[in-house]
């Protein structure tokens, strides 16, 4: 070999070394973060109660100087509006963040642009999305949460089957299923554990005449004022809601995991993909298991007790298409839930 | 000949028309503006109840929309929900309001006076307020009041159940009082006392004068105040959105809500069907009101004048009367007006107690202030209550000048245009809007804009009522005088009309300024989250379970218009001198 040509392998060796070195770990996108200060501002439409957010939000303006604006509404209504802007041809956020049910849907409807952040590479590997539309940051197990003044130890509900008994019956709380999706979902994936009977189990909830409310926050509020006794709702709010409120520790969880994706038309591009990127880092992610959530970093866990035996125990939810979810909850919950 | 030129010519004769006569001008302007805010949302609704595909989306004509609506045999239980809900909740207000107006316009019952609060004490609420404040009272196992009930009875059930048709009803009730109590206490008031003194001279007792003469000539009252609570209930959402979703009973609202927001995927088209037959309906019931009240209502300032009406000597029953006064001040005002104030100042709602010391907290009241979202709120909605009114009383003043004052030909065509705006149901205006400014290539979908059009529409028959009842009792001799003198259409609009419309100009401005900041039915469908005012807000406190900030932002929200409402009185007052 000559020298030129020794030369020019050593060029290519460098090329390549800088290039691996310069797009970080592969596939990941690196953020430009002088133009997203620029921007200034970054709006996120997002499904978490705002209180769980702050402490988030606040570190990122601090820490680069760029605006959050932050507006929440049920999963659902994150992509009702998010779809009505977007099929108005007039987007009003940059980032969306939603459970993967409705993620889905939008992504199908082209809302997302492709986006993977740099910090999100060390999560693990089956949380990851392979297309790359929509990051996960945080995971949501679900459980019965009680009300501890109304239920004695004795009476506590070990498992979801616990919960058809009569003394629960208008003692229970659930988000109504014809309105909201994660629920839907739920139902729909307790075929996990029951098969075939799950919607034998759906049917014989519907039955102890429960206390439907618009989402799974308000199934808490509901426990801790005593309208209920017992709810399914996400665990974490028993970190996030005061009150007389806790949870059921059990094996198995259905989980909820919510991602954060970048919108396609979004014009603060960079400012959306600095906020993702900070959300997935470690600073973003103790901060966000501060606030009771299960972020997906790994070694990282809530303030709240016995929260490192729930993680093994999570099983995350499929999702069923549009349509089914038409079905389910114009059709299926409707019949159970109303008789119509 | 060039096209231009046909052109000018086919246009020529209109144009000068306009040139040369400024009324006609000014005529022409708020004509086409308010055709244009009462029209484009009709025919967009109608359009967006035909099209195959969503929202924004292009797709071609169907009935499918109306098929799957009307083939369903639950709309036919929503409209016979509808139908009781405000058809009980028109008489419940009107009953309530006729018995407080007999005791504070025409008895002698003692503290009569301080039972008016109940037509102004309301108007600083938020309406939603005064439903979660109810539920908080009777929900059936946190309510407050069936709490007491069950601990003093000894009873294991809760005797009253908010989340029913007959909560919706009572509550629906409370919240229009007022409404009916203006129309009622306005026609005793305006009573020729003369005929009930001859009933009496010819020696009628009291029972029989109520029954023969006073009933009789408060009827049409009572019917106005009927049909319009009626309208008013039927087209509500404030009540239903507390408590029919959770009891899950459906009307017009809930269902035009449940399909444009709450389902998923939403349906704008059939939430446009849904609202089509709403707003017929609620045409049908403000076309009987106005043939009802066509020959009173626009002079009743006016003849109002001069009656002093009978005051009747209840002897030991004017006790009585004042007690059933302040048990109806006490369910429209104590009552839920207390409630709000205790829950947002404890950490969660509870049966107060000795766990409610250590519950007390300004937390709810330190978090709305410094939280970005109320403060964007409350910055969102002051915009649209400032400038909201400011553009809807100048419109009112202009079309009030020209419909009463000139003599301009086309101007019972403006009179007929304001009445879509009477009759649009909020929801109904707020979805035919939607389809509207999707298609405008504007900035206006997703903008406070939509919410400033949304607010001017509904509410310019408002403005209207006052400007008109103003401008009636300015004498045509100063405008004629200030035009002979040479000035000009303008000059005399600002140098001799506006300073004596101010009083009413004003009055006008403060009513709607309230209305605007507590605005909610509308509101809901038409912000998205950057243009989100106090309403949705409130309400978005309401389904995640957050009561305290939302009573605490509430509370904010009732002194910021009780302030308003104090001022408007004065103003009002003063109006009354300032008569020309």
């Amino acid at each position: 070999m000559n020298l030129r040509a020794k030369g020019g392998m050593l060029l290519l060796l460098v090329a390549g070394v800088s290039l691996l070195l310069m797009s970080g770990p592969a596939g990941a996108q690196p953020v430009n973060v002088e133009a997203a200060k620029k921007e200034g501002q970054v709006v996120v439409y997002g499904a978490q109660v705002p209180q769980a957010m702050e402490g988030v939000n606040k570190g990122f303006e601090k820490k680069y100087g760029i605006r959050v604006d932050y507006w929440r509404g049920s999963s659902t209504q994150v992509a009702e509006r998010a779809l009505s802007e977007f099929r108005a041809g007039k987007p009003g956020y940059d980032v969306v963040e939603g459970n993967r049910g409705v993620q889905l849907i939008m992504r199908d409807e082209g809302l997302f642009a492709k986006f993977i952040p740099p910090s999100s590479e060390k999560f693990p590997a089956k949380f990851k999305e392979k297309d790359g539309m929509i990051t996960p940051w945080r995971a949501l197990p679900i459980s019965i949460l009680y009300n501890t003044e109304l239920v004695k130890p004795n009476e506590v509900p070990k498992t979801l089957d616990d919960l058809l008994s009569p003394k629960w019956t208008g003692k229970l709380s659930v988000p109504d299923p014809t309105r909201h999706t994660t629920t839907a979902q739920f139902f729909w994936n307790l075929s996990k554990f029951k098969g075939d009977k799950w919607l034998d189990y759906v049917k014989a909830l519907a039955k102890q005449k429960p206390i439907l409310v618009e989402s799974l926050a308000p199934v808490t509020t509901t426990i801790i004022k005593g309208e209920a006794a017992v709810g399914i709702t996400y665990i974490k709010y028993v970190k996030q809601y005061k009150g007389p409120v806790t949870y059921v520790l059990m094996d198995k969880y259905l989980t909820d995991p919510n991602y954060m994706s970048l919108s396609a038309k979004t014009t603060r591009p960079n400012a959306a993909k600095l906020y993702i990127d900070y959300i997935c880092s470690p600073e973003g992610q103790k901060a966000t298991a501060e606030e009771g959530e299960f972020p997906m970093l790994p070694g990282i866990v809530p303030p709240i007790k016995d929260a490192e035996k729930v993680v093994p125990g999570m099983v995350f939810m499929d999702n069923p298409s549009e349509e089914e979810f038409s079905k389910l909850m114009n059709t299926t919950f409707r019949q159970i839930f109303f008789g119509q | 000949m060039n096209g231009t030129a046909v052109l000018t010519r086919a246009f020529d004769r209109p144009i000068r028309a306009v040139t040369r006569d400024p009324q006609v001008a000014v005529l022409a302007a708020v004509g086409i503006v308010i055709a244009y805010l009462s029209l484009s949302p009709t025919l967009m609704l109608l359009y967006g109840s035909f099209l195959s595909k969503p929202l924004g989306v292009p797709g071609v004509f169907t009935l499918r929309h109306y098929v799957r609506a009307y083939a369903d045999p639950l709309t036919y239980q929503l409209l016979l929900n509808s139908f009781i809900f405000a058809a009980g909740s028109s008489v419940l207000a009107t009953g309530l309001a006729a018995i407080i107006a007999w005791i504070t316009v025409r008895t002698n019952a003692p503290l009569r006076k301080v039972f008016q609060l109940t037509a102004i004490v309301p108007n600083i609420f938020p309406p939603v307020m005064l439903a979660v404040a109810w539920g908080a009272l009777l929900s059936p196992r946190t309510g407050l009041l069936n709490r007491f009930a069950m601990q003093i009875f000894g009873l294991d059930e809760a005797p009253l159940n908010i989340y029913s048709l007959w909560g919706m009803i009572f509550v629906e009730g409370l919240i229009t009082t007022p409404l009916a109590f203006l129309i009622v206490s306005a026609s005793l008031q305006s009573m020729d006392p003369s005929l009930e003194e001859s009933a009496r001279v010819a020696g009628s007792t009291n029972l029989q004068i109520a029954r023969r003469i006073t009933l009789p000539i408060v009827r049409p009252a009572l019917l106005a105040s009927l049909t319009l609570n009626f309208v008013r209930a039927i087209e509500s959402f404030d009540t239903p959105a507390i408590i029919a979703l959770p009891a899950r009973i459906e009307v017009f609202t809930t269902k035009i809500y449940r399909e444009a927001i709450g389902a998923f995927p939403p349906n704008q088209n059939i939430a446009a069907t849904y609202a089509v037959s709403l707003l017929l309906i609620s045409m049908i019931f403000v076309y009987l009101y106005r043939r009802l009240t066509s020959r009173s209502e626009r002079y009743v300032t006016v003849t109002g004048r001069g009656y002093r009406p009978m005051i009747i000597d209840l002897g030991k029953w004017r006790y009585a009367a004042t007690s059933v006064a302040a048990l109806i001040l006490l369910l429209i005002v104590v009552l839920p007006f207390a409630v709000l104030l205790f829950v947002s100042v404890v950490s969660y709602l509870h049966v107060p107690g000795a766990k409610t010391w250590e519950l007390l907290t300004l937390d709810h009241y330190r978090s709305n202030l410094t939280d970005s979202r109320t403060y964007r709120a409350l910055q969102n909605s002051l915009i649209l209550a400032i400038g909201g009114a400011t553009i809807c009383m100048l419109l009112a003043s202009i079309t009030a000048y020209m419909t009463t004052k000139t003599k301009v030909a086309g101007r019972s065509l403006i009179e007929a245009l304001t009445f879509i705006p009477w009759a649009f149901p909020g929801t109904a205006l707020a979805i035919g809007l939607l389809w509207t400014y999707v298609y405008v290539p504007l900035p206006i979908y997703g903008t406070l804009w939509i919410l400033l059009i949304g607010y001017i529409t509904r509410f310019l028959p408002y403005g209207l009522r006052t400007m008109t009842s103003t401008v009636v009792q300015v004498h045509d001799d100063l405008p004629d005088a200030s035009m002979t003198c040479g000035a000009g259409l303008w000059a005399t609009f600002r140098r001799v009309l506006l300073p004596l419309l101010r009083p009413g100009f004003i009055a006008g401005w403060i009513i709607l300024a309230t209305i605007y900041l507590r605005e909610f039915s509308t509101s809901i469908f038409l912000y998205s989250p950057g243009s989100e005012p106090i309403g949705p807000l409130l309400y978005h406190f309401y389904v995640d379970g957050n009561l305290g900030p939302m009573c605490s932002l509430g509370v904010i929200v009732s002194v910021i218009c009780l302030i308003l409402i104090i001022v408007a009185q004065r103003l009002g007052r003063t109006g009354a001198q300032v008569d020309v």
